[in-house]
């Protein structure tokens, strides 16, 4: 057994697996946002007019929250209405990749336990089968071992927390941490609230001065200054703010780890992830929309006319008496011709789905074994996301990884001017030269490379902005308008997304005297 | 001769021979020093033996620095940096030959060590001497000292950080050694070396480096045959695995990325184990599914039964089972089972293949996948995938699973088979030994009342399975009886770790 063994140990030695330096030919292309189309909007040019036509409701936008939307006014009988996106598919940030080998998400890649409040996010899982009473999950979709790795000084570590080389302080101020998200975990308001839930319109608002300070502020307070727990820390707000420490509230910062409690399940941190990421809950969403989903459709004006909405496409014009808007905020003025600019901000991101002919051999090497999610410590991109995990029993064979990259170091305008200048070769020398210390064959392995480039990825939760007038006057209905988009909650993952959507499909069906069960208490 | 013809500027080429020769130098030695250590342990050891053996070496090389070149420095050094670039060259590779084909490890090891320190001793000393012409003696000390210890920085960073991972051991120092006959060659044109076999050598050495570069890749192979106990009949990377058959006399063995699969020698208890164990639990078998087990050999033994009527095989790797069905070998080894007209093959990931599977059910299964060493492996023994065999089975049909060794690994053993019983199976753990493998442990399982394996139900001209040896595998001693285990799950893989711990164990003690 012995030297079974020690063989194996020296035959698995790096320098003995053939590493050919041949530089396969590398495909692949800067891909989505529909920029031609997008483009539109800011030119004054008039659209191509076809005869007006006429539903009860038209949905603008078919990323989560316009599909929840009109999932929710299906649920209700309704069923006049159309859908009008943008892209060739719905989806938004949810979208997905084809590939031969796996699917791949384009953003949003996965989706934690519902909280208890989370009770439009219960109810779908329940309809999709993933959550059976109310503890049942399909264990084939939650996240398999091993979930995230960290590559330290030269090794892979299972978990987020980069520990080798930490000092007995680092580790001191990781435990205090913990222990103060555990604190803010059970912490409760007179009324029962929490402090941080999910969604975030049942926290409590006591604790808006929270969002008054940036989080780096708060780490200060705390007298937290270990490097690594600050990059841990601020690696969870990149990852979902796309936002630096000091571009992120303390209460955003602090929202993201006390907020996902489980909702009563165990363990506690479990998630679910496809190797389409969301986009599975969009295939969900979208099976019986058929062909009242409009793609490939620019939403250009939304105007009032007498007692109708008329929504107007670059081809088409659509009367309506009720609007949802399920777009960002950031486009009212130029769709709606609001005066008033809303201050909502927007970080900037880069996604590549590296299309690999087979798993490059390193990711067996240097310790901790290849996981869904593979981050770099100290790295500008997030690392990337195993598209084949949930579906392989093997470490070999054809994979797509999909590598992240928030530009939350610079100012989003500069970050989307250099987004706009770089060319598709650049991206890739960016990314290679990133992953290559870590994977030097991967280069090899690799066959395809796309990118997509997201302008506006996700609002900015910036240090007032959570609990601002502006941001909760936003979300408030007009007159047959109804707001739906995960921005209205200061930070977007899917949870806020479909809460908005079903909040506003809610509201238009109150309006027609059709309230019904209310989705997101029940 | 053009001993004194210096060329303008070559002082400065001088002082990046120095550079160069200190960096190469460096660099030979580590690669010594991390061979030794992955191949014989103890890195602390083996560095600082290499280390030692080197740094004398050049003391040695220092002190007879004197007697050499005293008429012709340059010509001497050129020959020296030639001779540094051959042996420094050829140091990795020879290194790893010796290392699989001879038990003369160690001394190749310090011999070559030794070897390139005594030359690169010898050097330096005689680089100062040429030098000295040009420069102060306080100036060219602290010059040459300077270079030197700045080229051993160069090459402590490069190796780990770049050489390494780029190039591997055997290429980079091939690479070095064309460094060696780089700065040979430029020293001499410097000086106008016009010596028609000085050339001649360099160039000799130059080409034998380029070949030995080019052919770096079949010296690996080559060097890592040699640590297989048997010649290799055949090997071959497929996108999924590495595939090795070797043979001695009549004895086959097959190695998957380096694991033992089995040897032709005893491999029938094995298999009659896990085959005819759940068989015999079953009237009449007729739909047999197999789980892995691409080598055809548990294939065999399911269609000894008249009964059979298809077997379906589901195994990841197309070359494999192409391999076994076609090979002259390693067909006669399964009886040509993958050819039979009963059989289907069937390439997929079983485990996205029980989940989308939308055949009628099993008879019998039998499931054989490698050892949960990793989690991608080790999805394939979770509860999860358990529980996805059941609509796979016919009622009254019987299950046996591949659990690893009872003795070796108890811990992961016990696991597999609470996990199991978990997913909702009876279960009936047993174990047999295999001389090439040792203690080694299944699971025997079905639906609704526990297995009953027949003693009549088995096939006639079986080697192992008897009256006496089937109720004896249900036995498990006092070292090898049950433990209580977690259950091992998709998101919480605990066999994995179990496992490694048991195997670390055993290969540590
Ligand atoms: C890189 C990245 C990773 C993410 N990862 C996760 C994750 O793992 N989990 C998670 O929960 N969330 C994640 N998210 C957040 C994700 O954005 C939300 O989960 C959700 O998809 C947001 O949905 P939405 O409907 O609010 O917005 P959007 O997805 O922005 O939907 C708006 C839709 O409107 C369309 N549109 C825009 N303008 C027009 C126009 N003029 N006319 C017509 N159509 C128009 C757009 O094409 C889009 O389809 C991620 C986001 C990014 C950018």
């Amino acid at each position: 057994m012995k030297r079974r063994h020690f063989l194996q140990g020296a035959l698995a030695l790096p320098w003995l697996a053939s590493c050919s330096s041949r530089q396969s030919g590398l495909s692949g292309q800067i891909v989505g946002a529909n920029f031609a189309l997008g483009h539109r909007l800011r030119q004054a040019g008039q659209a191509t007019v076809r005869p007006p036509q006429k539903v009860d409701v038209v949905i603008a936008g078919g990323g989560i929250a316009g599909l929840t939307a009109a999932w929710r006014l299906s649920q209700a009988g309704v069923d006049d209405f159309v859908m009008l996106e943008l892209e060739e598919d719905a989806g938004g940030n949810s979208r997905a990749a084809r590939y031969p080998a796996s699917p791949a998400p384009w953003a949003a890649h996965y989706l934690p336990v519902p909280t208890r409040e989370s009770t439009v996010v219960r109810r779908l899982l329940r309809e999709m089968g993933l959550l059976r009473g109310s503890n049942l999950f399909e264990e084939g979709q939650l996240c398999h071992a091993n979930e995230e790795r960290v590559y330290v000084l030269g090794r892979w570590e299972e978990g987020l927390f980069p520990k080798a080389g930490a000092s007995s302080d680092d580790f001191r101020q990781l435990r205090q941490f913990e222990d103060h998200i555990q604190k803010w975990q059970k912490w409760r308001d007179r009324r029962g609230r929490k402090a941080f839930a999910i969604p975030m319109a049942f926290s409590s608002p006591e604790l808006r001065y929270l969002d008054q300070i940036s989080m780096a502020e708060y780490m200060a307070r705390q007298h937290w200054n270990s490097p690594r727990l600050l990059w841990y820390v601020e690696y969870g707000c990149r990852d979902d703010y796309g936002c630096s420490l000091q571009n992120t509230s303390a209460w955003a910062g602090l929202h993201y780890f006390a907020s996902r409690d489980g909702g009563g399940f165990e363990p506690k941190d479990l998630q679910f992830v496809w190797p389409e990421g969301n986009h599975r809950l969009v295939q969900h969403l979208e099976r019986d929309l058929g062909q009242r989903l409009h793609t490939a459709q620019l939403v250009m004006r939304i105007s009032r006319q007498g007692d109708l909405w008329e929504v107007q496409t670059q081809n088409q014009t659509w009367r309506a008496r009720q609007v949802i808007y399920a777009l960002p905020t950031f486009l009212r003025p130029y769709l709606l011709q609001e005066q008033a600019r809303p201050q909502f901000t927007y970080a900037p991101w880069t996604v590549c789905n590296l299309v690999l002919d087979r798993l490059p051999p390193s990711v067996t090497r240097e310790g901790a074994g290849l996981s869904w999610d593979n981050v770099l410590y100290d790295s500008p991109g997030l690392g990337y996301v195993v598209a084949t995990h949930q579906t392989q029993s093997h470490l070999q064979g054809p994979s797509v990884w999909t590598y992240y990259r928030p530009w939350s170091e610079l100012e989003p305008a500069l970050a989307r001017q250099q987004m706009l200048d770089s060319d598709w070769e650049g991206v890739c020398r960016q990314v290679f030269s990133e992953l290559s210390p870590v994977h030097p064959d991967l280069r090899e392995a690799c066959r395809q490379l796309d990118v997509m480039h997201l302008g506006h990825a996700m609002v900015r939760p910036l240090p007032g902005f959570i609990w601002s007038q502006q941001r909760q006057a936003a979300a408030q209905p007009g007159k047959g308008i109804y707001f739906a988009h995960s921005d209205l909650s200061g930070f977007s993952i899917f949870e806020e997304a479909s809460y908005h959507g079903v909040r506003a499909a809610q509201e238009a069906l109150s309006d027609l005297g059709k309230a019904g069960a209310d989705f997101l208490r029940e | 001769m053009a001993e004194n013809n210096e060329a303008p500027g070559s002082s400065g080429i001088l002082l990046i021979s120095v550079f160069l020769v200190a960096t190469c130098g460096l660099v030979y030695e580590l690669i010594a020093g991390a061979l030794a250590s992955y191949l014989l342990g103890d890195s602390v050891l083996q560095f600082s033996t290499i280390i030692g053996d080197y740094l004398f070496a050049m003391g040695v090389g220092s002190y007879l620095a004197q007697f050499v070149g005293r008429r012709q420095p340059a010509v001497a050094f050129t020959r020296l940096q030639n001779s540094i670039a051959l042996i420094g060259g050829f140091s990795a590779a020879a290194m790893h030959v010796a290392y699989s084909y001879s038990g003369g490890f160690r001394l190749v090891l310090y011999l070559l060590v030794f070897l390139v320190g005594l030359l690169v001793g010898v050097e330096i000393p005689l680089l100062m001497a040429i030098l000295k012409r040009n420069y102060g003696f306080r100036e060219l000390v602290s010059q040459v000292l300077a270079l030197d210890y700045l080229g051993a920085l160069l090459a402590s960073v490069l190796f780990p950080l770049f050489l390494i991972p780029q190039l591997g051991l055997i290429r980079t120092s091939f690479c070095c050694g064309l460094v060696n006959v780089a700065v040979a060659w430029i020293f001499a044109s410097s000086f106008r070396l016009r010596i028609p076999l000085l050339r001649a050598e360099m160039a000799v050495v130059g080409a034998l480096l380029l070949g030995g570069l080019a052919a770096s890749e079949r010296i690996t192979r080559w060097a890592e045959e040699g640590l297989y106990p048997d010649p290799i009949v055949l090997s071959r990377s497929t996108p999924y695995q590495r595939l090795v058959v070797t043979r001695k006399h009549q004895e086959i063995r097959l190695y998957l990325n380096n694991n033992l699969q089995f040897s032709s020698r005893d491999e029938y208890r094995y298999h009659e184990a896990l085959v005819h164990t759940p068989l015999s639990c079953v009237k009449e078998p007729r739909r047999v599914l197999i789980l892995g087990g691409g080598d055809g050999l548990a294939a065999r033994e399911i269609l000894r039964y008249k009964s059979v009527q298809q077997v379906l095989l589901v195994d990841l790797d197309p070359e494999m089972t192409a391999l076994f069905r076609t090979h002259r070998y390693l067909s006669r080894l399964n009886d040509h089972s993958l050819s039979d007209p009963r059989l289907k093959i069937l390439n997929a990931d079983a485990f996205v293949w029980v989940s989308e599977n939308k055949e009628p059910s099993f008879d019998a299964i039998v499931v054989d996948f490698p050892d949960p060493s990793n989690y991608a492996v080790g999805k394939l023994y979770t509860k999860t995938f358990y529980q996805r065999l059941h609509p796979l089975l016919a009622p009254g049909g019987a299950l046996s699973v591949q659990c690893t060794s009872p003795l070796f690994a108890r811990r992961s053993y016990w696991c597999i088979v609470e996990t199991i019983k978990a997913a909702g199976w009876q279960v009936k753990p047993y174990h047999l030994y295999v001389p090439s493998f040792g203690e080694w442990g299944f699971t025997l399982a079905s639906q609704d009342s526990p297995p009953e394996p027949d003693l009549r139900r088995l096939p006639v001209g079986l080697k192992y399975l008897d009256a006496a040896a089937l109720p004896d595998m249900f036995l498990f001693p006092a070292d090898m009886a049950a433990l209580p285990s977690p259950i091992n799950r998709l998101f919480d893989q605990v066999l994995v770790r179990y496992y490694e711990q048991d195997w670390r164990s055993i290969v540590d003690s």
